[in-house]
């Protein structure tokens, strides 16, 4: 008997309620983005001025600037990290393999509010001074397990003879990792920088904790201005925040499909 | 052997253990071999038998835990796989898949710097060589399994290699492509004079190709010769176990003479051999079933009772009972209907001439 055999009656009418409760609240967001009342929750019409309102807004600039500079920084580190430790632990096997694949991993299970109030304790107990370079080592950290995962599951899926036919033709270990390994690495790269990019956009808790002053990030931004009251310019900074992370995840997953 | 020329390769009491302690495995145990120039040389064995680590310890993509190596008469101990002079056909092929089929031919030529215009010609002759000409633009991906093991060996042969080493290369073809593929390896190797050290588990491909055969198990060599020598003359009961269908029966030498010796193998059934052995030894002849003459009425040859008769198409296998405790089977050809000549439970008579018997070291 297949799972597809199994019939209840109203699966449907649940599977759309499902639906309707995961993603309505983020379309009337994005709709609302859009209205002209200065109210945000009381539609009166069509209107873009919301978004040149957030356009217009230097401190929320300022704010998607530092986002912006803090997820690259972070990205691209996390992901150099990442590649030499999925290097470091290719086609190795054993217990101390393994060991390290689950430290690398535990960020992802550790409750951010704790990495949050951990690393804010040890940045003011080693003396650096809370800023921008406390968000992007705290990102950084963050990330290393999201980029990790795509590169070594590249990794894992490449030919061991691969590298042992570039060494056969004369390739030197160097030849070899710039002419073989990296270009078939090259998605799987792509892919984790994505995904460590869009994981350190949209981070609120960490950032909160270890940001100082002239280090608000986007999240950290809106939080604030959600205080004051949820006006439609938060809205539509929201959506845009949506779009690039839905084109981020997109664009990630396209790459990390891409045939051998 | 007085040979001028160094050997092609030459291993001599190599061994390889993997692991250490009481956990290691030995893959390879004080193997060593010969290799002539222009030789199409066969490791031949079971898998684990260690044929495949012979092979990686020449490429030096593993490093023998003593005995040493020596291609073309140098030593090649520390050196890496890019400084020596052999190639290899990987059983995977291992085409790079993000290139062109002339960039992974190319490949080779590039890291030795070869200046572009010689890359560009040794490409083309090379593709010509193993018919690919046209498909220069192609990806791995595009290709057919046949036309991606052309491609290996094209970007192996590109290099010159003074060996080069086939790692069960026909073993992921279909049987139509294999066959193809094996006058096409032998059609190369005599086009290019080089020296071949083909790996295989398969005994046709091993007797149709090969100018010698070693034959492996357990991490030794048991025997190294002609196809002809291979099945012919086994040294081993694993040899001639391994290679084709053979009887092998347990007997004890009762005399023997100039000519050779008679082993007894159960009460009233004596084979005689064309090899000595001392008298009162314990001994296992090895005789191949095409070799066994059967016949109906003949005075002479030991008493058998047919137990089954089946047909191959090209010849009947005669399955018996000598002696009423020792399977024994003859292979007869189907000329004149051999498969009606004998049924279940008939007695026939059979032999074998001397030379047929082997004697074989467990």
């Amino acid at each position: 008997m297949s799972p597809s055999s199994l019939r209840f009656p109203g699966l449907r009418a649940v599977l759309a309620s499902f639906f309707v409760y995961l993603y309505l609240p983020i379309i009337v967001l994005v709709v609302l983005s859009f209205n002209a009342s200065p109210q945000a929750t009381i539609w009166t019409g069509f209107s873009i001025d919301w978004y040149g309102r957030v356009l217009d807004n230097p401190d929320l600039m300022r704010a998607f600037r530092n986002s912006l500079l803090i997820a690259t920084t972070a990205a691209v580190g996390a992901t150099v990290l990442a590649t030499l430790a999925a290097l470091g632990t290719q086609r190795r096997q054993g217990g101390a393999v393994d060991a390290v694949n689950a430290v690398i991993a535990l960020p992802l299970v550790v409750p951010e509010i704790v990495t949050a109030v951990a690393s804010l304790l040890f940045f003011i107990m080693i003396g650096l001074r809370l800023g921008l370079g406390t968000v992007i080592l705290a990102h950084l950290v963050f990330c290393i397990p999201f980029a990790y995962l795509p590169i070594r599951a590249r990794l894992e899926g490449m030919d061991a003879a691969l590298e042992e036919a570039a060494a056969d033709l004369y390739a030197t270990p160097a030849a070899t990792f710039r002419r073989v390994t990296l270009p078939l690495l090259w998605p799987g790269l792509l892919s984790g920088l994505m995904l460590a990019f869009i994981i350190s956009l949209d981070d609120f808790v960490i950032t909160y904790f270890v940001s100082g002053p002239g280090a608000t990030t986007l999240p950290v931004y809106i939080f604030g201005m959600i205080r004051i009251g949820v006006s439609p310019e938060v809205n539509a900074v929201s959506s845009l925040i949506l779009l690039i992370s839905i084109a981020f995840v997109a664009a990630s997953w396209v790459i990390g499909r891409l045939k051998r | 052997m007085a040979d001028k020329a160094p050997a092609a390769v030459e291993v001599v009491a190599v061994s390889k253990r993997f692991g250490s302690g009481a956990d290691a495995v030995v893959a390879l145990d004080e193997v060593s071999l010969a290799l002539r120039p222009n030789e199409f040389f066969t490791l031949l064995g079971p898998s684990g038998c260690g044929k495949t680590t012979l092979l990686r310890l020449i490429a030096g993509f593993e490093q023998p835990s003593a005995g040493q190596i020596l291609i073309d008469g140098e030593p090649v101990a520390g050196l890496p796989p890019y400084r020596r002079p052999v190639n290899t056909v990987f059983q995977s092929y291992a085409l790079f898949p993000h290139m062109t089929v002339a960039q992974n031919v190319a490949f080779g030529l590039e890291m030795r710097r070869r200046p572009a215009a010689e890359i560009a010609a040794t490409v083309a002759e090379m593709l010509a060589l193993v018919r690919l000409g046209g498909l220069e633009a192609r990806r791995p991906a595009q290709l057919s399994g046949g036309q991606q093991q052309r491609v290996a060996l094209a970007r192996a042969l590109a290099n010159h290699p003074k060996v080069l080493l086939l790692d069960e290369p026909l073993s992921a073809l279909d049987l139509k492509l294999r066959k193809e593929m094996q006058a096409e390896l032998k059609r190369i190797q005599h086009a290019t004079g080089l020296t071949f050290v083909f790996v295989t588990h398969d005994q046709g491909e091993a007797l149709t190709m090969s100018d010698r055969i070693a034959v492996m198990s357990g991490g030794r060599v048991l025997q190294v010769g002609t196809p002809e020598d291979i099945y012919e003359r086994p040294t081993h009961r694993f040899v001639a176990d391994f290679i084709g269908d053979t009887n092998l029966l347990e007997a004890e030498c009762i005399a023997h003479d100039a000519s050779g010796s008679r082993c007894r193998v159960a009460d009233g059934i004596e084979i005689a051999t064309a090899q000595s052995a001392a008298v009162g030894t314990r001994v296992t002849l090895a005789i191949r079933p095409e070799r066994v003459e059967l016949a109906r009425a003949a005075p002479t040859g030991w008493p058998a009772r047919v137990e089954s008769v089946t047909y191959f198409g090209t010849d009947t296998t005669v399955q018996m009972m000598l002696g009423g405790a020792v399977t024994f089977q003859a292979r007869v050809q189907n000329r004149n209907g051999a498969v009606h000549a004998f049924a279940p439970g008939d007695t026939v008579r059979v032999s074998a001439p001397p030379d047929a018997v082997r004697i074989v070291a467990d």
